[in-house]
């Protein structure tokens, strides 16, 4: 039925898997936050690199765009890291702190480029300008990480919502679920109830597990002391 | 491990089950506002008479900072955001440089009018807060550390944390600053966190952040301190408790949160003050005192306190007494080991310093290693030990002295006593031994011991090395104010 809604409105395939997945990959984020335990970044930025490498890519069987979207957002992580420790220690406006941060982001990207160019020429892709532009502005949330918390943090922090990026990328390859979210739009009503069901969840993120562990053997020795 | 099995564990308490039922139900968004703004706090604190540091100027815009008068600012103080979290944005001078406007932070550097200018400016612009959004600054007095908890922290405050439900103290923790932490109290920045009995306010268990770790929130038990290994952190009791547990319960019930935690510091001269109060207080808690927080709030859910006092019973009886009579005891003596590093001091001698000819008088000092003997009663030296310590003419006077009539022995016993006492006042009396057939006559010698930084006289009997093994045997008599730990098999 579905099917032939799409077909007969001309709804654009694409769009249609664009906006279904975004639903899905946001619960997939919060699953990872309250049941796993992960501290993903924001919402957006996950999300939003699921996107990135997925539009990186030329073609639909190819893994090119995970491949260079990493690469791209792991000179952002580094270049934003060595240029706000540079210029954190400078005394200057916090914008123009940013904006020197984000030339040596893009210079370091300009860099790789090139030394791809003279090292394999010929080998790189042409990359969409987009997505690129999309995984650069990690470095906004990357920087805000490392100035309200620690390196560490932030590391951890961006680290933990790339890895989710990376899972939504794979889904979103995935032929069969690909076609599956097109032509069944009621999953959307399944998301919305998994989602609930998610948020009365009060049990344990299984990354709190390992940090209680000793805690909870603890409280069974001293029930069974009271027997 | 198994991962499943503790999943609905409902002793200890997690994020979630700490959100879902604690902070929505009890903490209202009005309330946690509140609980957010250092300001509101401290009017709503002052309100209900709770101490707290005095604020010396709030910071709204920059052009009110622009008219700052830098001159009448005081030496030492606290410059902090009004909505910052976890410590961030905090600047503590402890001192100024003298006709200079330059102020000393605690690390050593100096800040000048234009770096104070401009640190204030980023917390303005909000840098330092929750959101985004604008903030204003406030410069408060510096808390001067309690005398008790100086040795125990490293260039800052120490932080006494309550958990507060439902006008009941829960659970409670301090939280000491180390140099990894750079002087905050803050756990996952490196700092110690040792669980509180809550009846008493001893402490208990410690932890300390794991030094490897690729998540960031486990932590190591520890049972001393990390930065000076020989200082034990059980058993410590913090003064002022029951009046903390007071400002606890007022804060809360003054907040308006159900579920909260305080934060208090301990001043030199006034005693506890609140730093803060916190709507989401966090979790580390439970691991510092090695215990679960959910039951314990499950067991108070909904209980009709009325008044502090009673709030304060309650939490007594409900959750005290971690603490045994023994550890009790514990608190004030010395932890030594069984093989235990001392220093003896014995006579005084006469010495001709080198250029001038001047006679100085020293003190002939041995440090060794002392037996900790729990079989035995009194305590022991050794003869070349205390030939050493320049009683060479002492044991020569009694060597000579023997006799197979034991009664006769101890008429010549007193009188050499007296005579030997003109010249060495440590002899405080003698001893009769048999010695197969004969007995034979030592002299009991009271020196003066280096025990842990413990000084102490000890009356030593003399024995040869061959009977005592160590040069020192410490016996029982002596060991009245120590407590002797096995574990600690090699002296400091």
């Amino acid at each position: 039925m579905q099917t032939v809604l799409i077909h007969s409105f001309s709804f654009p395939h694409e769009l249609m898997m664009l906006l279904m997945y975004i639903p899905l990959l946001i619960t997939i984020i919060a699953l990872a936050r309250y049941v796993l335990g992960l501290r993903t970044v924001t919402v957006y930025t996950s999300v939003i690199l699921s996107f990135a490498y997925f539009y990186l890519d030329t073609s639909a069987t190819t893994f090119v765009g995970i491949k260079y979207g990493l690469l791209i957002t792991a000179i952002t992580i580094i270049t934003s890291g060595i240029f706000y420790r540079l210029v954190s220690k400078m005394r200057m406006h916090y914008l123009t702190k940013i904006a020197v941060i984000y030339t040596g982001v893009i210079l370091g990207i300009i860099i790789t480029v090139f030394a791809f160019s003279i090292l394999m020429p010929g080998r790189l892709p042409r990359l969409q300008p987009l997505p690129i532009l999309m995984i650069v502005t990690l470095t906004d949330r990357f920087v805000a990480y490392q100035i309200k918390k620690s390196l560490k943090t932030a590391f951890t922090f961006v680290s933990e919502g790339v890895g989710i990026a990376v899972f939504g990328y794979f889904l979103m390859k995935w032929a069969l679920l690909q076609n599956f979210l097109v032509h069944h739009p009621e999953v959307l009503i399944l998301l919305m109830i998994c989602n609930i069901v998610i948020g009365n969840y009060t049990g344990f993120r299984l990354t709190e597990i390992s940090r209680f562990n000793k805690l909870f053997n603890q409280g069974e020795t001293e029930e069974l002391e009271e027997e | 491990m198994n991962l499943f099995e503790h999943i609905n564990n409902k002793q200890v308490l997690g994020i979630n089950r700490r959100n879902q039922l604690y902070i929505r139900p009890y903490n209202s968004s009005k309330a946690k506002r509140i609980a957010d703004s250092k300001l509101l706090c401290k009017k709503i604190f002052a309100k209900h008479n709770i101490p707290t540091s005095e604020t010396i100027k709030v910071i709204y815009s920059i052009e009110q900072l622009n008219m700052i008068n830098w001159e009448i600012l005081p030496k030492s103080m606290v410059i902090k955001p009004n909505e910052g979290t976890m410590g961030n944005g905090i600047i503590v001078f402890w001192g100024r440089k003298k006709g200079k406007l330059e102020w000393i932070k605690t690390n050593g550097q100096i800040m000048t009018v234009n770096d104070i200018k401009r640190h204030i400016t980023y917390i303005l612009e909000g840098r330092f807060s929750m959101g985004n959004k604008n903030d204003v600054c406030i410069i408060e007095e510096r808390v001067i550390n309690h005398e008790l908890l100086k040795q125990y922290s490293y260039k800052g405050i120490p932080d006494i944390r309550v958990i507060v439900f439902n006008k009941i103290p829960v659970m409670a923790m301090i939280r000491l600053p180390t140099k990894k932490s750079e002087g905050k109290a803050n756990v996952h920045a490196g700092a110690i966190a040792v669980g509180l009995d809550i009846a008493t306010g001893i402490t208990t268990t410690a932890i300390v952040n794991k030094k490897f770790s690729l998540i960031d929130y486990t932590q190591d038990v520890i049972e001393k301190m990390v930065d000076e290994p020989y200082l034990p952190l059980r058993g410590i009791k913090i003064p002022y408790w029951k009046k903390i547990l007071e400002m606890a319960i007022t804060a809360q019930i003054a907040s308006g949160l159900g579920y909260i935690g305080v934060d208090i510091a301990l001043d030199k001269t006034k005693g506890p003050l609140i730093f803060e109060i916190n709507a989401r207080p966090g979790l580390a808690i439970q691991v510092a005192n090695q215990r679960g927080l959910a039951d314990r709030l499950e067991r108070i859910k909904g209980l009709k306190v009325k008044t502090v006092e009673q709030g304060i019973q309650i939490a007594q009886t409900l959750f005290g007494g971690e603490v045994e009579q023994e550890i009790e005891n514990i608190s004030g003596k010395q932890i030594i080991s069984p093989l235990q590093k001392i220093r003896v001091d014995g006579r005084k001698k006469q010495v001709k310093t080198k250029k001038r000819k001047i006679y100085k008088t020293i003190t002939l000092k041995a440090r060794l290693k002392a037996r900790v003997d729990t079989n035995s009663y009194y305590s022991y030296i050794d003869v070349e030990t205390l030939t050493k310590l320049g009683y060479k003419e002492l044991l020569a006077s009694f060597e000579k002295i023997t006799s197979d009539n034991e009664n006769q022995l101890k008429d010549i016993g007193d009188q050499q006593l007296k005579e030997i006492q003109e010249e060495f006042v440590e002899v405080k009396d003698y001893e009769i031994t048999k010695r197969k057939v004969e007995y034979t006559i030592s002299p009991i010698v009271q020196l003066r011991c280096n025990i842990e930084e413990i000084d102490k006289e000890i009356q030593f009997r003399v024995r040869p090395i061959n009977q005592i093994v160590y040069p020192v045997v410490l016996g029982r008599k002596d060991l009245k104010e120590f407590l002797i730990d096995p574990s600690r098999s090699i002296a400091k």
